[in-house]
């Protein structure tokens, strides 16, 4: 289920809301809210939620072994043998169901290419492994309550894509006292859910569509260089104002419930170079890399070489992380290049010539997405010649065919949201809080008649967008 | 917000509640569901694998979704309201400066085809030669894109929206001029006709276009010697009934507008025509024109044919002996064509963005329940 289709909108939500207003009980809340995140997980993936559970039970069980007495020995062996083989334990679904079939498909076993990935199994798998790290390392208490626990890993905001949250974040929201929202953490909630759902349905659901035509034909024609830069644009246009948007909708529904996510973008198109861009593009993956991989790789604290490796290595696992194909292997190492060229130059230290390096690396972005997007190496190559080695540049029937009004708008907000300061985003532009946890700046007179316009307007994008009247003829 | 009990304020649980039953009562807007020419979907029988896998679940989203009347409302009225602002909401269909609607699935089309269209005279004659060698004749009449004829409509941005239906276009003219070619193209007379040959909200010929264009095929026909020459008589055609279509167009744009025309028909003197009808397994109809009289084309002749068919097929059936007409859709489908073989002459009539498209299959898929029960000693060449 995803949280712009009516179901969710129509049907779903207000269930659960419901269910937690009428029942005030602190463990109906918490064993409702399992409830509905297990059947928001099924509608979509069906009894992949046994996957789920079993690394939910299995870190659960893992937050039990004796780390404090492992930590305390004079050798550190045998704390960090039992710590790689927890996260090894609960890496092996994630590993198993999204690379078996990539081998699969090599060794032509049919029935290992056809195997599904459960939806949202990278998301879980971080949240159980920051747990269990955390935990192992005495940042947190070990959970007794596996309701609880489960609903940390389930809670269906943050299910599907994000963001990650540690465990200490949510665990007083989870564990102890009225969970309830006030007024202000109500409208906010609602406010943030609806800027999301607005940036999906009126930027990235439209950007994407043309987009995919675009790289359609690029996959079966010649495309030119005008269909190519605009597909790539609206590509980066789709996956940044619909991942963003998840996380809107995300924030605002889990601060509704009650709880507080952290942020997890921060305008990454306003970046002004890659080592930046990072800092604002899915923050939280960042966070988790960096916490889990680099520093204890030893960081930028123990030579350039470690550094260099430390770098690469969380590239390769990003890209990795992905999907096992060669094109995100491109994107990772194409992200990878820069930002050691960055820290070679020292470049990343300074804001020197921000305007000028803030449009260079919307190019950048624009070229390194194609990687992302393209579905094989071929595609990729025939793309990047398209827009750097054109044999046309006159835009084909798609392009000039695709600009619909909503497409329109669509280029207009994102070609917006290209400027403005760097030290805000377009939500806190508006509405005046940049932080769920202080709304004293919330324009409340604006927020209330703009919070149901985005959603109303959202929402009938959104029936439009599903009209797909059939073809009763075949040409 | 927590009071110093532990109880919360009643504000925020007011809201809450306020705000889901206003939620959950957007499937009790009434109107009509919006009409994309299917089924409503129904709700699935649960079955384990179903559930298993989800897909029950999304088969009830679909379900639930048609459902949803407030769905049927907002489609009419940004369609029809972006209609009348001379606007198309949905990158299927393009509007040039007059508002005149175009399919783009035509240029598109033509884009996708254009790397095959080198090889279409080559292709047809090969074609000609594998019907020939079952003694059969073959004849590939190709129906005009609407923006190809309407296409002072299209405005500035013409030259660069039609390129690719440009070349193919004139593939296929250079390709049709040669000798003995199969290809029949008609851009030049639908052009000429002084009278509207297009629908304004559909992509389809209207019936008079489809009365010029079928003229244009008795007299190929004619020419070569498979008709009696000068067999067409457009005084034998008559006006049968009223029709109400709603265009695809304005479909594909959310509106329900009809655009009322008259069907044609050909009724002519001392030829009596039966008419009969089966659908096929894969839902296509067989139809079926038996006449008796003079002046017909004799034998069995089978026309596979798109969409456009239904606005010609009155006027050209009944210069037939024995006509039989099948869906391009069916070409690969020889279980929906087992009723049907032994033919003298086969038609394919079918419109220009779609070429070569079903037709390129017509010996590996189609050629063999064509060619059924006919006469051969050796393997026909395979084009």
């Amino acid at each position: 289920m995803v949280f712009s289709s009516p179901t969710f909108l129509f049907a779903f939500l207000p269930l659960v809301l419901l269910g937690l207003a009428l029942v005030r009980r602190r463990g109906f809340q918490n064993t409702w809210l399992l409830g509905m995140s297990a059947l928001f997980y099924i509608w979509g993936a069906g009894a992949a939620v046994l996957v789920l559970l079993g690394v939910t039970l299995a870190s659960f069980g893992l937050g039990f072994v004796p780390w404090d007495r492992l930590r305390a020995r004079a050798s550190q062996m045998p704390f960090r043998l039992a710590l790689a083989g927890a996260i090894v334990l609960l890496l092996v679904p994630l590993l198993g169901f999204k690379y078996l079939p990539a081998i699969g498909r090599i060794v032509q076993a049919d029935a290992i290419a056809a195997i599904a990935l459960p939806i949202g199994i990278s998301f879980f798998t971080f949240h159980a492994i920051s747990y269990v790290v955390d935990v192992a390392t005495a940042k947190i208490p070990r959970e007794r309550n596996v309701r609880d626990y489960a609903l940390y890993l389930f809670v269906f905001p943050h299910q599907i894509a994000g963001p990650i949250v540690r465990f200490a974040e949510i665990r007083d929201e989870l564990t102890t006292g009225y969970r309830d929202a006030g007024t202000s953490q109500l409208g906010y909630g609602f406010a943030r859910f609806s800027w999301g759902l607005a940036k999906k349905a009126l930027v990235a659901d439209p950007a994407g569509r043309l987009a995919d035509v675009i790289f359609a034909e690029n996959a079966a024609m010649q495309i030119s260089a005008a269909d190519a830069w605009a597909g790539a644009f609206l590509y980066a246009l789709q996956i940044y104002f619909d991942f963003s948007a998840y996380s809107d909708m995300a924030i605002g529904l889990a601060l509704i419930l009650g709880f507080h996510f952290p942020e997890n973008f921060f305008q990454p198109y306003r970046s002004i170079s890659v080592t930046d861009f990072w800092r604002r593009w899915h923050m939280t993956l960042t966070r988790w890399f960096r916490d889990y991989v680099y520093i204890p790789m030893g960081g930028n604290r123990h030579g350039r070489r470690r550094e260099v490796l430390a770098l690469l290595t969380v590239f390769a696992l990003t890209s990795l992380w992905h999907g096992a194909a060669i094109t995100f292997a491109v994107w990772g190492a194409l992200h990878a290049a820069m930002l050691l060229l960055e820290r070679a130059t020292g470049i990343r230290r300074t804001e020197r010539f921000a305007i000028a390096r803030r449009i260079l690396m919307v190019v950048f972005l624009v070229v390194s997405w194609v990687p992302f997007r393209a579905a094989s190496g071929d595609e990729l190559l025939r793309m990047w010649q398209a827009m750097f080695v054109p044999t046309s540049w006159l835009p084909g029937p798609s392009l000039l065919t695709g600009m619909t009004p909503f497409l329109m708008l669509a280029v207009v907000i994102g070609v917006v949201s290209l400027f403005g300061p760097r030290g805000t985003t377009g939500f806190a532009a508006v509405f005046g809080a940049i932080s769920t946890r202080d709304l004293s700046g919330m324009r409340w007179r604006l927020a209330i008649p703009l919070t149901i316009g985005l959603f109303v307007v959202a929402v009938v994008a959104i029936l439009w967008s599903d009209f797909s009247p059939f073809l009763y003829y075949q040409f | 917000m927590d009071d110093e009990r532990g109880r919360t304020p009643w504000l925020p649980r007011a809201l809450v509640i306020a705000a889901s039953l206003a939620l959950a009562c957007v499937w009790l807007i009434p109107g009509s569901a919006a009409n994309e020419n299917r089924a409503v979907t129904a709700f699935p029988d649960l079955s384990r694998t179903g559930l298993a896998t989800g897909r029950d679940f999304r088969d009830i989203d679909d379900a639930l979704v048609d459902r949803l009347r407030v769905k049927g409302v907002v489609v009419s009225a940004i369609g029809d309201t972006l209609i009348d602002a001379g606007l198309s909401p949905t990158s299927r269909v393009f509007r040039g400066p007059s508002g005149e609607p175009f399919f783009s699935g035509e240029l598109m089309g033509a884009c996708l085809h254009r790397a095959r269209m080198p090889g279409i005279d080559a292709y047809s004659r090969a074609v000609v030669s594998y019907f020939d060698y079952y003694g059969i004749d073959f004849l590939w009449a190709i129906a005009p894109d609407k923006s190809s004829v309407v296409r002072e409509e299209i405005g500035p941005r013409a030259d660069l929206l039609m390129a690719c239906s440009d070349a193919n276009r004139a593939q296929l003219e250079a390709a049709a001029a040669g000798p003995d070619s199969p290809l029949l193209v008609a851009w030049d007379e639908l052009i000429a006709e002084p009278e509207r040959v297009y629908f304004y909200g559909d992509l389809h010929w209207n019936p008079h276009g489809g009365a010029v264009f079928a003229e244009l095929l008795l007299d190929r026909l004619g020419e070569e010697g498979i008709a009696r020459p000068g067999v067409f008589d457009p005084s034998a055609i008559e006006r049968t009934k009223l029709y109400n279509p709603v265009g695809g167009l304005f479909f594909f744009m959310g509106s329900d507008r009809p655009e009322p025309t008259t069907l044609l028909a050909t009724r002519r003197d001392g030829v009596t025509t039966t008419y009969s009808v089966e659908a096929a397994p894969n839902g296509q109809l067989t139809e079926r024109w038996q006449s008796t009289g003079p002046g017909l084309i004799p034998g069995r002749t089978l026309v596979l044919h798109d969409s456009f068919w239904f606005y010609n097929k009155d006027v050209i059936a009944p210069y037939f002996a024995d006509v039989t007409a099948v869906h391009l859709l069916s070409i690969g489908d020889p279980g929906a064509l087992a009723l049907i073989d032994g033919y003298d002459l086969v038609i394919v009539q079918q419109v220009q963005h779609a070429v070569p498209d079903y037709v390129d299959v017509i010996a590996t898929s189609g050629g063999p329940w064509i060619t059924a029960g006919r006469p051969h000693e050796e393997e026909a060449p395979v084009p």
